[in-house]
This record gives structure tokens, C-alpha cells and sequence, in this order.
């Protein structure tokens, strides 16, 4: 559960039309986004139905830092309006379909960012980004004995020796 | 002492098992994110089995969530060139159970070994098997013969409880499956989607709920009686290379098919033509219908078959009986095939309960072919057949044989409430000619497009006719304008043309109230004479004074779908 503190109302401006969140990341930066984009969220937009609940406004806590929780806000500015079927909760899963052309161009980042923007959006509840940001990582792991997956993830071999080489495990194609 | 300790606390921290997690990049990555990763693999197709057995192996934890998971396992490819090894078959089969598997078999040959074994090993599967696809249609000059014979038996033999989907391409023509039963009466219950391609001269008849049904290299023999079996169809798509048989008589009652929703027929016009009019669906089902002949052509991956752009038209001119709008696309006319749809169709389709009127008509042809001596006055007479033109209320064309004025006049009588036209091209000249005629010319119409036209050209001053000579553009764009033999001083420029088409218009109390020029060669000066004469708020130009795009290609209009 993130952690909510009270804010005052000179913090959180916005009063219009359009809402506005403060979020804040783990490096303690306060980052103000309009609900609207974040609505991709549905962790963010649980956190706002409480708010409502309690007529108060807060600032979500978030545990990841401020340069990944910019990706991700990026990410849904992007798609703001857009109807994205796995973001859907009422639609039915979808088919596994290629990567978007710009999530590819977003996603063309390090390793270690993908892994912490996946982590991120799955923190957020953001489907649609996780399922990008999955395939990435599969397609990184495409073509690779386990070996080259390990070393590419960071993954260590925890296997007994026995283990690794059981019958089963002898079969790489 | 104090070394001691240390020694010690070393002993300890090299003595404890390593907990290599702690320290990977994927240090406490929800399970969940690791399944999803999992559960992308598959779509990577036939290499996939492969990353997913190496994914296994990478450390416990992936072994745990990748044997978890049984559904990722469950797609299994065997092929004689890039299929999956007997290895990571047997692992497949293993890890997917319980849950239903698909099998994909694509050109298999006896020549590796042990494959006929894996094959029926697979196949024995039957009772678990969600899907079966065999596909013998890229390869099957290397195809051995007993695989259908051992897939036929088993098929008759197991029962298939969680068969959904069923796909069978067969290619060779020995490969003839004898009676065409392929379930001996045990029809699988859950069965939605079956797909054959073979040469059956009887074929399959199930009385199963289907949604879908794929046929291809179908005799038309029988297909009526497979379609009247199967009242819950919403997707149909046939293509047959076989000649229709005519002796199916005109009584003949016709195929209901009420939850019908998309139609895909191809083959010979006279096929399909008497194929259709047995079928009563809803009439917004959608249709594309495609005719071939046995014109030779270098685009068409069949020798004997070949895409004809006739046929496409006359398809379009059949759907346009059924739709609000028509749009034909076609790099070729010939009159002679909108005269037989006419002669075929006509008396056909009003027959089931009368036409729907389509309001817009887009005919597009190919920049260079539109030109051919093969044109005639195909787009006239295709627009004066349909029973809509009358309805007719936004005009799309860039038919060559439209540079006469005789033609728009023609068309100009029929589409009389037409109220928007785009014209490309050289079709402009004759229209712009026309509204020289003031309000005898499209009374009603308010929106003119111009498109991919030359201001410039040098036109005849007088009305050209069918008789004057063609000519052909070719697809360079230096191209210059058309070579005439009238004298100089009888000729004027296009935009001098429509300037006094306007003003024309204007005299007669009909002023055209938006004029839109795009991806045109027009100067600065010729946009401002037009805004001159309508105001500058009625006239919108895209800024391009280039000659605009690049004429469709072959490969773009036609793409052979199997």
C-alpha cells in the first residue's frame, strides 16, 4: 500500500476542469499531473475514488524514483484519450499483438530502466505498459541459450548440479 | 582474536548457499511481470518452444512460473524444415498438460527421422487438442502420403471433445480424401472454425454449429449442401479455381444463412455469380467478391488462375447493388465486363428485394491504363447501369474517358442531385468545360475537389470528343502536357477553363461555394484567380504545388490471399 499524506490545498493547485494529482517519488520529488492522464492507472485511480470518499485530497506516495515515474507519466500523456484494450478492465484479454511503433521508440532504453518502468507500471496498474514492456523483454531474450538469458536479466543459476543437467534440461533444441 | 572472528564470519558467509536472487536485476520482480514475460513468448511462433524450454532453465523460480503456466506450452509446431524438435515435443506435450493443445504440422517429409513417429505421437493427442492446423500448401511435392491417410484414421478413429478450430491444406491432389468424412458421424461438439483446402470431389458435410468456414480448391459441386448444414454461420470465405457446374437448376431453394456477417467468395465470374444467388444472409453482411480468369498474369502466384481487375470491377459493381457506397478501384476496364454484369446481375440481385441506393461512388483507375484504347466509355456506361445514380450525392473520379464533355454531360443528366465531385486528373478538363454551361450542369452541386491536376495544360478550346486521340502519360513527372494538333491559338490553359466554368456558374444564380485544390500543379497567382471569383474564404489549397502522389501500383491494388 502506498503510503498518503494530507496535503494543503495550496500544494495541489487546480481547481477547474481538469484535476490535478501530486505525486510524489521515492527521491522525494513532487510531480503534479493532471488525473486525467493518470486515469490509465488503476491503482492511481482507486487512490482518487478514496480521496473522494473522504472529501480530502492527497499526494500518493510512490516507491520509485522520480526519472522512472516521469517515463511513466510520459507514457500515459501519450496515450491520453486513447482507448487501449488491455487497459480495458471490462474487455476480454487480448491476443498477444506486436509492439506498438512508439512504445518501441519509448522503450529503447537500458535493461535496468526497462526493469524498473515494468516494475513501476505494474505497481501502477497499468496493463497496457506492462504487457509493452514485457514483450521488450522477451524479444531480449529471443534467440538466447540460458546462459546469455541469465547474463542479460541478471539472473543467477541457483540450479544443484543435478538439477541443471537432468533430462529435461538437456533439451535446448 | 579479532582475526579469528573475521575468519570465521568468512567461513560462514562462503559456507551459506548463495541466494543469487538478492542480487540480479531482477531482484524482487513480481512473479506476476516474469509470467507476463512467459506469456509473450509464444506469439514468437515456431522458435518459440525453444526460448521457453531455455527460459526454464534459467533458475528455479523461472522453472516454477514456466511449468506453472501450462498454456504457454500448448502451441506446438512440427515441420520437417524449422519445426520444433522431438525433444521439445515430448517436453510440450508433458508441460501443457491438462490444458487443450494446438498442433501445427507444415511440410513434413519422411527424410527426418523418427518424424512420422512424433507425428502420431502428437496426433494421439486428439482427445486434449483445441486445434489441429495441417498445412501442406507451401511444400507438397515432398510431402508424404501417409500422413493424411494416418491423420484421417485418427481423426474417425478419436474423438476430439475440446476441437475448436481445424485446419486442413492439402495440396497435392493425391491427397484426395476419399469420402471427405472426416469424423465418421463423432462430430466434436466445440467445434467453431474449419478450414480445408483440398480437392474433394464430395465434401465434408457437417452438421455442426460453425461460425466460421474456410474453404479453398473446393469443386462448387456439393457447396450449397455443405452450407445448408450449417445455419449459425458468420464468417465465409471460399475460393475455388474450379469452373461452376451448371447444371444446379434455378429452382434450386436457396442457403439461409441469418447470422451471416462477412463474405469472401473467389473464382470464376460465372461461379461465383450463381453461387451468390443462392445464398439469402442479411443484406449488411459484408461481401467482397473476386473474379478471376485465365488471362496470364506475371503478379499471380498460379499459373493457371490469375487476378483479373475486370472481375474486381464487376465485384464492386455487384456489392454496389447491396451498399450505400461503392468504390472501385481498378487499373483496367473493359466494357465488355460491366455488359455482362449487367446481363448477369441485374436480374439477379433486384430479385431479392430490390437494391439499396448508393449516395457516393468513388471510382479511382490506375494512372496510365485509364488511357488504354481498352477504356471506351466503360465509366459512363457503369454509372448509367447502376440503379443509384439517381440517389447519387458525391461523386469521386478520375476516369480518363471523363476528359470528353460528351461523357459529363451524360453523367451530368443521370447524377443530376449530385452535390460534391472530386476530380482527378485529366477527368478535370471535361468537367471544368462543362460548368462553362452554367446551371445545365449539376444544378445542385456545391463542392468541387480538384486533385493531381495540371493547371497549366494547354487544353482545346472546343469540346473534345471520343474521336480525338488519346494520349498516355507516362508515370515521369517530367512529363510534359499531351501533344495536340490543334493550332495554338485554339487552345487554352485548365485554369482558364475553370475560371470561366465559375464565373458561369455565378451568372446563372448556381455559385459553387467550395472549390479545393490539393497536391496540384498550381501557382500562387492561379489560387488567387480562383479566390478572385469565389472569395478567398470558398477556396482551401493544401500549399503543394506539386503534381501529387505517385500512380498506385499493381502490388499495391492486388496482394493474393490464400
Amino acid at each position: 500500500m502506498p503510503t498518503i499524506v494530507s496535503v494543503d490545498d495550496s500544494t495541489v493547485p487546480g481547481e477547474g476542469s481538469s484535476r490535478l494529482l501530486l505525486l510524489v517519488s521515492s527521491d522525494n520529488k513532487h510531480i503534479v499531473v493532471e488525473e486525467d492522464i493518470m486515469s490509465r492507472s488503476r491503482f492511481i485511480s482507486k487512490q482518487v475514488e478514496g480521496f473522494e470518499a473522504t472529501s480530502q485530497r492527497h499526494a500518493i506516495l510512490l516507491p520509485f524514483s522520480s526519472f522512472v515515474l516521469n517515463k511513466v507519466i510520459e507514457y500515459c500523456s501519450h496515450y491520453r484519450g486513447y482507448y487501449l484494450l488491455e487497459d480495458d478492465p471490462d474487455a476480454a484479454p487480448p491476443g498477444r499483438s506486436p509492439v506498438r511503433e512508439w512504445d518501441q521508440e519509448f522503450l529503447d532504453v537500458d535493461r535496468n530502466m526497462l526493469l524498473r518502468i515494468i516494475k513501476a507500471a505494474h505497481y501502477l496498474e497499468i496493463k497496457s505498459l506492462v504487457g509493452s514492456c514485457a514483450r521488450a523483454i522477451a524479444d531480449m531474450i529471443r534467440g538466447k541459450t540460458t546462459e546469455e538469458m541469465r547474463e542479460i536479466l541478471g539472473v543467477e543459476n541457483d540450479f544443484t548440479p543435478e538439477e541443471e543437467h537432468s533430462p529435461s534440461s538437456k533439451c535446448t533444441g | 582474536m579479532g582475526d579469528a572472528r573475521g575468519e570465521r564470519r568468512k567461513h560462514i558467509r562462503r559456507s551459506q548457499p548463495r541466494s543469487p536472487v538478492a542480487f540480479s536485476a531482477f531482484h524482487r520482480v513480481p512473479n506476476e511481470i516474469i509470467r507476463e514475460i512467459f506469456s509473450c513468448i509464444p506469439s514468437f511462433g515456431v522458435c518459440a518452444l525453444e526460448i521457453l524450454i531455455n527460459a526454464s532453465q534459467v533458475c528455479r523460480l523461472w522453472r516454477a512460473l514456466a511449468l506453472d503456466m501450462k498454456g504457454i506450452w500448448t502451441d506446438i509446431t512440427l515441420s520437417s524444415t524449422d519445426g520444433n524438435s522431438t525433444c521439445q515435443v515430448e517436453l510440450a506435450l508433458e508441460r501443457s498438460i491438462p490444458r487443450p493443445i494446438t498442433l501445427r504440422i507444415t511440410d513434413l517429409s519422411s527424410r527426418k527421422a523418427g518424424y512420422r513417429k512424433l507425428v502420431l505421437r502428437a496426433i494421439h493427442e486428439l482427445s486434449r487438442m483445441g486445434g489441429l492446423h495441417i498445412d501442406h500448401m507451401g511444400n507438397w511435392d515432398s510431402v508424404d502420403l501417409w500422413l493424411v491417410e494416418d491423420i484421417a484414421q485418427v481423426l474417425r478413429t478419436y474423438q476430439a471433445p475440446l476441437l475448436e478450430e481445424l485446419r486442413l491444406f492439402y495440396g497435392n491432389a493425391s491427397e484426395l480424401l476419399k469420402d471427405g468424412n472426416l469424423f465418421a458421424g463423432h462430430i466434436p461438439t466445440k467445434l467453431r472454425v474449419l478450414e480445408v483446402a483440398t480437392h474433394v470431389l464430395h465434401p465434408i458435410i457437417l452438421r455442426a454449429p460453425l461460425t466460421r468456414l474456410r474453404l479453398r480448391n473446393i469443386q462448387d459441386d456439393g457447396l450449397l449442401d455443405i452450407l445448408r448444414a450449417l445455419p449459425s454461420l458468420e464468417h465465409l470465405d471460399i475460393f475455388t479455381e474450379y469452373m461452376v457446374n451448371d447444371d444446379v437448376p434455378f429452382s434450386c431453394p436457396s442457403v439461409d444463412l441469418p447470422k451471416l456477417r462477412d463474405v469472401t467468395f473467389g473464382g470464376y465470374f460465372t461461379t461465383v455469380t450463381r453461387f451468390m444467388r443462392f445464398l439469402d444472409f442479411p443484406t449488411n453482411a459484408d461481401i467482397h467478391l473476386e473474379f478471376y480468369c485465365r488471362r496470364s498474369n506475371p503478379h499471380s502466384s498460379f499459373n493457371e488462375l490469375s487476378w483479373t481487375c475486370d472481375g474486381r470491377l464487376a465485384s464492386v459493381i455487384a456489392s454496389g447493388l447491396y451498399f450505400q457506397n461503392l468504390s472501385i478501384v481498378s487499373p483496367d476496364l473493359r466494357h465488355e465486363v460491366v455488359d455482362y454484369a449487367v446481363t448477369v446481375l441485374n436480374p439477379v440481385y433486384p430479385s431479392r428485394g430490390g437494391p439499396h441506393l448508393p449516395r457516393e461512388i468513388s471510382l479511382s483507375f490506375l494512372h496510365g491504363d485509364q488511357f488504354s484504347d481498352q477504356v471506351g466509355l466503360v465509366t459512363p456506361r457503369l454509372l448509367s447501369f447502376l440503379p443509384a445514380v439517381r440517389s447519387l450525392r458525391t461523386l469521386t473520379v478520375n476516369s480518363g474517358n471523363l476528359r470528353f464533355l460528351a461523357e459529363w454531360e451524360s453523367l451530368s443528366e443521370r447524377l443530376h442531385g449530385v452535390v460534391s465531385i472530386t476530380v482527378s486528373g485529366v477527368a478535370a478538363q471535361g468537367l471544368a468545360m462543362g460548368l462553362c454551361q452554367g446551371g445545365r450542369f449539376f444544378p445542385h452541386l456545391t463542392t468541387l475537389s480538384i486533385e493531381n491536376v495540371k493547371f497549366a495544360y494547354l487544353v482545346d478550346k472546343r469540346p473534345l470528343t471520343s474521336r480525338d486521340r488519346y494520349f498516355t502519360p507516362s508515370d515521369d513527372e517530367s512529363e510534359e502536357e499531351p501533344t495536340s494538333d490543334t493550332p495554338l491559338e485554339e487552345r487554352t490553359s485548365l485554369i482558364e477553363v475553370l475560371l470561366n466554368g465559375l464565373r458561369a456558374r455565378d451568372v446563372a444564380g448556381l455559385p459553387i461555394g467550395r472549390v479545393s485544390v490539393r497536391q496540384s500543379n498550381v501557382t500562387v497567382t492561379m489560387v488567387a484567380q480562383l479566390r478572385a471569383v469565389l472569395g478567398a474564404d470558398c477556396v482551401e489549397w493544401d500549399g503543394r504545388e506539386d503534381a501529387g502522389p505517385k500512380p498506385l501500383a499493381w502490388e499495391k491494388l492486388w496482394s493474393w490471399k490464400r
